[in-house]
């Protein structure tokens, strides 16, 4: 900080501080625009603050945001998934169809539940480390075979999810505070503890460069395989969590799911490349996409708009990050087809 | 270029392209190999479970050919390094506004077909104007623009399919010509092979399109205007879009929502089958098309063999897996593993960063 050196005198900024606001400007500007989307979505519709309000708003974007927490983790490893509504669709349709209504079950079914998303995830993660083929491609064929699994298993919307199952999840124990908040703190803290092993910076690394990672040391392969397979586990309590709300099987869930979640990361702050970004970007993007549907909702627009919203935001959002991006790319190098 | 390049990389193809004699690319050989397999399961079905070869063929290439022309303007864009994602709702939007303007008649059609083909041109344009002055991720732009266009058509049809296809299309798609036996769709799928590889292979816009895929840098210094040739890339592959939904109501005589999500993946396959490479600068539409007509067989025999629906996804995405991972130039093989891990990645992705 120059504050010292410097003869007019200014407010310091703790250095602690300014170092925080700098590494986690793209979360805390995410947290801002959230702050005020809900505001208007307060002001034109109505009771978004009474607890019941809070309640149905929280639990509504609730699965969205862990599914866009795995797909962040992806992206940071310079992946792409768009497998995630298959996975989330397959992972739902076991919940409502194998889940019974007593303690041994419930608890039996949500451990089968995240094996099969930690499982889906890590083929994944070996079929794109086995083939080389880029995960756009790799993935788009995986979901076919999720979602045609999830058809095996339950031919059409249906099953259904015992009751105390969906008040667990989606009700709210203690006083007004909803359990879905305490579901993604947990996914924060999990976060936190994977951060402090070196699983986070390897991710960032193969991410950032493949082939210094490599060059470095770094066990690609190994990497690739659990960030995939982390992103998996998030998928599998995004589905847990949809099960709950819906207390149904929905197998034909699909491209819509996958593009929310995807929007959420993005206009979350975790940009496309790897070697940046947090997944918490999808907690926060996913409730700031779901604090524009209700405004979108409050003005009595059509539910058709959300789409055409759902695109310009992402575009809007790759464009806020990147200003310097526009006509010539940031290297200004010549453009090829890909963009960027 | 790094270190790790592969022989059948850039440098073969410059030596390809400096040797005049006519010799079968890379591609090229995928694809006749592609075709034979094809033909052969084909066959199989005809004789050995004694399906009707006329239907059979008929059901095959219908199906070919609309997958096959979407392919070409995905293969394009792949060519040129990008990725095409909003072939779904171009697909369904011509597919939707072509039996609700032309409702059966053949007159109103002769301006229908046209909008609905000027409006798939359009939304390529403004994918590829995102790519270039945005300078969007592809995957990002064509990904928002497909949902976009779902929005503005759900919001003009109030989510109803509404009329029937024009008659003569519904006939095109669905008889053979004359007395011949040959189906129609097989021969309108020849005519657009023969084109779609003279616009690819023969002329200066493809050969454009392939340099900009292979280098963007090495293209521009070389002369090439990069912006243009990637805007009228995603306008080709819009306009097919578009096409292949007119196409589809032509089979199938009346529209439905969604109708076009079923295509986005068979036309990625067709072009990965086709052994072009994903990261763009390689491929031949003779392979698309093999690859076309390869998973219209495949689905043929799982249909003919009463598959459930669910499996046949299954068996399909797992299919499409195993033949990317055999056909891709240089996956599996000594060179490619030498190279770390996320490499295909990086060289479409690092540029976005």
């Amino acid at each position: 900080m120059t504050a010292s050196t410097d003869a007019t005198p200014r407010i310091a900024i703790p250095p602690a501080i300014a170092s925080f606001v700098g590494r986690k400007s793209a979360l805390l500007g995410a947290t801002v625009v959230f702050v005020a989307f809900y505001t208007v979505y307060a002001v034109i519709g109505t009771g978004a603050l009474t607890p019941f309000g809070v309640l149905s708003f929280t639990n509504s974007g609730a699965s969205i945001a862990l599914a866009a927490a795995g797909e962040a983790i992806v992206i940071m490893a310079g992946g792409f998934d768009l497998s995630v509504g298959a996975i989330v669709a397959l992972v739902n349709v076991i919940v409502a169809t194998r889940m019974h209504d007593n303690a041994s079950s419930m608890v039996l079914v949500s451990l089968l539940a995240i094996a099969v998303g930690v499982g889906a995830g890590a083929i994944n993660g070996i079929v794109v480390t086995l083939t080389r083929l880029p995960s756009v491609v790799v993935t788009l064929a995986t979901s076919f075979v999720w979602s045609g699994v999830a058809l095996l298993v339950l031919s059409s919307p249906g099953g259904s999810v015992p009751q105390p199952f969906a008040d667990a999840l989606t009700g709210s124990e203690f006083g007004n505070l909803p359990n879905a908040v305490l579901v993604l703190a947990a996914l924060v803290g999990m976060w936190l503890m994977v951060s402090r092993t070196p699983l986070r910076t390897h991710i960032l690394a193969l991410g950032g460069d493949p082939q210094s990672a490599q060059a470095s040391g770094l066990r690609t392969a190994r990497v690739q395989i659990s960030a995939f397979a982390l992103a998996g586990l998030c998928y599998a309590l995004a589905a847990l969590f949809l099960s709950a709300l819906t207390v149904s099987g929905t197998p034909d869930l699909g491209p819509d799911f996958t593009l929310d979640a995807f929007a959420a990361v993005v206009v979350g702050g975790t940009q496309f490349g790897g070697g940046r970004g947090s997944p918490v970007s999808g907690l926060i993007g996913a409730y700031v996409l779901y604090a524009s549907y209700g405004i979108l909702f409050a003005s009595g627009a059509s539910t058709f708009m959300n789409y055409i919203f759902t695109g310009a935001i992402l575009v809007l959002a790759v464009i806020i990050q990147n200003p310097r991006n526009l006509v010539l790319g940031r290297h200004g190098e010549p453009v090829s087809g890909a963009g960027g | 270029m790094s270190i790790f390049a592969p022989p059948w990389s850039r440098q073969a193809a410059v030596d390809e392209s400096t040797d005049r004699r006519w010799q079968p690319s890379r591609e090229t050989a995928v694809g006749i190999g592609v075709l034979l397999v094809a033909i052969v399961i084909f066959l199989v079905q005809v004789n050995v479970r004694a399906v009707a070869f006329g239907g059979l063929a008929l059901s095959v290439s219908v199906y070919a050919l609309i997958v096959a022309t979407a392919a070409f303007g995905e293969g394009l864009v792949m060519l040129a390094g990008g990725f095409d994602l909003s072939i779904p709702w171009t697909m369904t939007m011509s597919a939707l506004i072509l039996t609700r303007f032309a409702d059966g008649s053949n007159t109103r059609a002769m301006w229908a077909i046209p909008v609905v083909l000027g409006i798939g041109a359009m939304i390529g344009i403004v994918n590829g104007l995102g790519v270039v002055i945005l300078r969007l991720p592809a995957i990002v732009m064509t990904l928002a623009m497909n949902v976009v266009v779902e929005g503005l058509v759900l919001l003009y049809t109030k989510g109803s399919a509404r009329g029937i296809s024009p008659h003569f299309l519904v006939s095109a798609m669905n008889n053979n010509v004359g007395s011949t036996g040959i189906p129609s769709p097989l021969m309108i799928l020849v005519v657009l092979t023969v084109l779609g590889t003279l616009l690819q292979s023969a002329t200066t816009f493809g050969r454009r399109v392939a340099a900009v895929g292979t280098s963007p840098r090495t293209a521009f210094l070389s002369g090439v205007n990069n912006a243009r040739v990637v805007t009228a890339v995603y306008g080709v592959a819009g306009l097919c879009s578009a096409l292949a939904g007119v196409l589809l109501v032509g089979y199938s005589g009346q529209s439905t929502l969604n109708v076009g999500d079923a295509y986005l993946l068979p036309a990625i396959a067709a072009v990965v089958l086709g052994g072009a490479a994903v990261s763009g600068g390689r491929g031949a539409f003779i392979g698309t098309v093999a690859g076309a007509v390869f998973i219209g067989t495949v689905d043929s025999l799982l249909a003919g063999m009463s598959v459930a629906p669910a499996w046949r996804t299954v068996i399909f995405g797992c299919v499409i897996l195993f033949s990317a991972v055999v056909l891709q130039p240089g996956t599996l093989s000594w060179a490619r593993r030498l190279a770390p891990v996320g490499r295909a990645e990086t060289t479409r992705l690092r540029s976005h960063t």
